[in-house]
């Protein structure tokens, strides 16, 4: 992935999100109190500047000389994101939807553990590492649920 | 100092105010090592408990709990990445990357003796100089609490190595997103599209525990596995010898000046004084370059900054009442429990009870230096774990601490987008560290631009016009210009070199 085009289409969406959040702060001046004291005032400025600084950070990479950086984004394991988000998405499911907040983190952390592991995956391997989530996540009930009374 | 000789040793030198310390001192490193958890939190937690005992215990107790707690921040950062607290934000910027580098043990070394020094200074200012600096710091007002604010806000911009717009970008997303909730001018809720978990904002800690360890496990899984983070056998010592403490000295001395004026005046804290104190090591380092890649004196900085507020904080709190910190002023609640009065009253009628707090402040300060150096060896070897076991520990932590910090799931949600959002502008060369002091200075820098607009009904020559602003406004010219002019003069060498 060119790190050059990555950033500068960022830059537009970012320039666009502050047109964007200047466009909605100007609806809060209601135009009963001084432009200064609304609650408009101080966000426009904001969003006026960091539009002005995205555009100037669009012609910078446009035009500007190119550093000696990495050049590209390595993404060659990016597989791994995707287990990731997937032991996020079963830890909140559980959590939202069900209230299992340790069950969720069970399974999302005992999954993620088995397929983030390197080595093949025995079947005594894979009890090592179920076992290192029952662990892990005894130890956050713990420390939260019973020490710190802090109800997940 | 007189005090010290009139003092009833007594009061504290007895078997239950040490019991309390150390136990404070404890439930202090374990609270603010949690992510998500800090000294507010686990004040809050013991105020049952310091309600059950004498004045003098309860105040060891919460005082120990306090300067622990802001250590106890560094930990998970300096080891794993993760801001304990807010404070602990720029520790990550070296200490992690040092541990990273095959010396966890030295990392922490270093955060542990900067948090003690930085925690003595701030002592010895609140113990000896108490009345004059609170009769000066009081005099701040919001125009003066702005160009704070603005100072800290340009001061970033020599933190990041990335181009000037993205700096600026930077900042001012974090300026942005620290509009959104009830405008506390006129109640208008903004951007809030009808969610009420926005109406308070985002939460500061989900935000930035978002931003670090959702990234961090986010590089972790996309590093090579079979790379430790530190290979076992790597050096776990965590004592500094007598050079490498004189080498971070000078900055030290500088960051706890940087984090007591911090403290005292209100509405800064511990966040802004380690960020400050940090971009001050960086702007005056001979070789900046070292800074984000496990320079000591990046982690000096930032630890004894973030401890020197502690005594800092006290300071206008013991002498005019005023809780300076969230922590500050449940520490006021826990006083009040005990029928004590904190203020200008407390020192003339009860002078022993503030004497206590001095005397209490202080061995909290030994008990956290001896009890971390004996725990630290033990954190250190955290990072001996291989990445694919530590990434689903952050990441467990990191919800977890998400969570904690206010009992909302939302605060998990946001969390998660922060953490996704910046490891992609991180990538492209956008500066956490300058959102982060937007985002933390955004209250600040917002009410005080807008209280000064409405007291000169909309002049902006009131930054100009008052003998504190000219003094704020005259260093910040100084310290940029200073810098412009070192720039200017290197290039000028650089291109004497090249022709030669």
């Amino acid at each position: 992935m060119s790190k050059k085009w990555t950033s500068i289409v960022t830059e537009i969406v970012l320039a666009v999100c502050s047109l964007v959040f200047f466009i909605m702060a100007y609806n809060f001046n209601d135009g009963g109190t001084s432009v200064y004291a609304g609650a408009g005032y101080y966000p426009m400025l904001v969003s006026g500047l960091m539009a002005l600084f995205s555009i100037t950070g669009i012609l910078t990479d446009l035009f500007g000389k190119e550093k000696n950086s990495r050049k590209t984004i390595d993404i060659s394991r990016i597989q791994n994101v995707g287990f990731v988000i997937t032991a996020i998405a079963i830890i909140l499911i559980f959590w939202q939807f069900l209230g299992l907040f340790y069950v969720g983190a069970v399974i999302g952390v005992g999954m993620l553990l088995i397929l983030l592991d390197p080595k093949p995956k025995t079947g005594k391997r894979i009890g090592m590492m179920l076992a290192i989530a029952v662990g892990m996540t005894a130890v956050t009930w713990l420390v939260f649920e019973i020490a710190l009374k802090i109800h997940v | 100092m007189s005090w010290l000789f009139n003092y009833n040793w007594s009061l504290m030198l007895n078997p239950l105010c040490f019991l309390m310390i150390a136990f404070g001192t404890l439930i202090g490193l374990l609270i603010g090592a949690l992510p998500g958890l800090g000294p507010t939190v686990g004040i809050a937690l013991l105020l049952p408990l310091s309600a059950t005992l004498e004045p003098v215990p309860a105040i060891a107790l919460l005082i120990s709990l306090y300067m622990a707690a802001e250590y106890g921040g560094a930990i998970t950062a300096v080891v794993m990445g993760i801001p304990g607290t807010a404070a602990a934000v720029p520790t990550v910027f070296d200490g992690y990357p040092m541990a990273k580098s095959g010396k966890p043990g030295k990392a922490v070394a270093y955060s542990l003796t900067a948090s003690t020094i930085g925690g003595f200074f701030g002592w010895i200012v609140v113990a000896f100089l108490t009345v004059p600096l609170a009769r000066v710091c009081i005099k701040f007002s919001d125009p003066e609490l702005f160009l704070i604010a603005l100072f800290g806000l340009l001061s970033v911009s020599g933190l990041s190595s990335a181009n000037l717009s993205k700096t600026m970008v930077s900042i001012l997303i974090g300026l942005l997103l620290g509009t959104v909730g009830l405008d506390t001018f006129t109640g208008v809720p903004r951007f809030c599209r009808g969610i009420i978990n926005l109406y308070d904002g985002f939460d500061l800690v989900s935000v930035l525990i978002g931003m670090f360890a959702i990234t961090e496990v986010l590089n972790m899984v996309l590093s090579d596995f079979s790379v430790h983070t530190v290979p076992k056998g790597e050096d776990m010592k965590v004592s500094l010898s007598l050079k490498e403490t004189r080498h971070i000295m000078p900055t030290v001395l500088k960051s706890s000046v940087v984090g007591t004026i911090c403290g005292i005046v209100p509405g800064l804290g511990g966040g802004v004084a380690a960020m400050l104190s940090y971009s001050e090591a960086k702007r005056s380092s001979k070789h900046p370059e070292t800074f984000g890649t496990g320079e000591p004196i990046g982690i000096a900085a930032s630890e004894s900054a973030n401890n020197a507020v502690v005594g800092g904080a006290l300071l206008p709190f013991l002498t005019l009442g005023i809780p300076g910190s969230s922590t500050i002023a449940i520490i006021s609640g826990a006083l009040m429990m005990q029928g004590i009065t904190p203020g200008i009253t407390l020192m003339r009628d009860r002078p022993e009870l503030v004497y206590s707090i001095f005397v209490a402040l202080f061995f909290a300060i030994i008990a956290m230096y001896v009890i971390g150096r004996f725990t630290n060896s033990l954190w250190a070897r955290v990072l001996v774990l291989p990445n694919n076991i530590l990434a689903p520990i952050v990441l467990l932590l990191a919800l977890l601490g998400a969570y904690a910090s206010r009992g909302y799931v939302f605060d998990v949600w946001v969390c998660l987008a922060s953490g996704v959002a910046w490891w992609f502008l991180s990538k492209v060369g956008f500066s956490r560290a300058a959102f982060v002091l937007a985002y933390i200075l955004s209250d600040l820098f917002e009410s005080g631009f807008r209280r000064s607009l409405q007291l000169s009904y909309g002049s902006y020559g009131i930054f100009v016009s008052r003998p504190i602003c000219v003094v704020f406004l005259c260093a910040i010219a100084l310290i940029f210009g200073g810098r412009y002019v070192s720039g200017l003069i290197k290039k000028r060498c650089e291109q004497k070199k090249e022709e030669a």
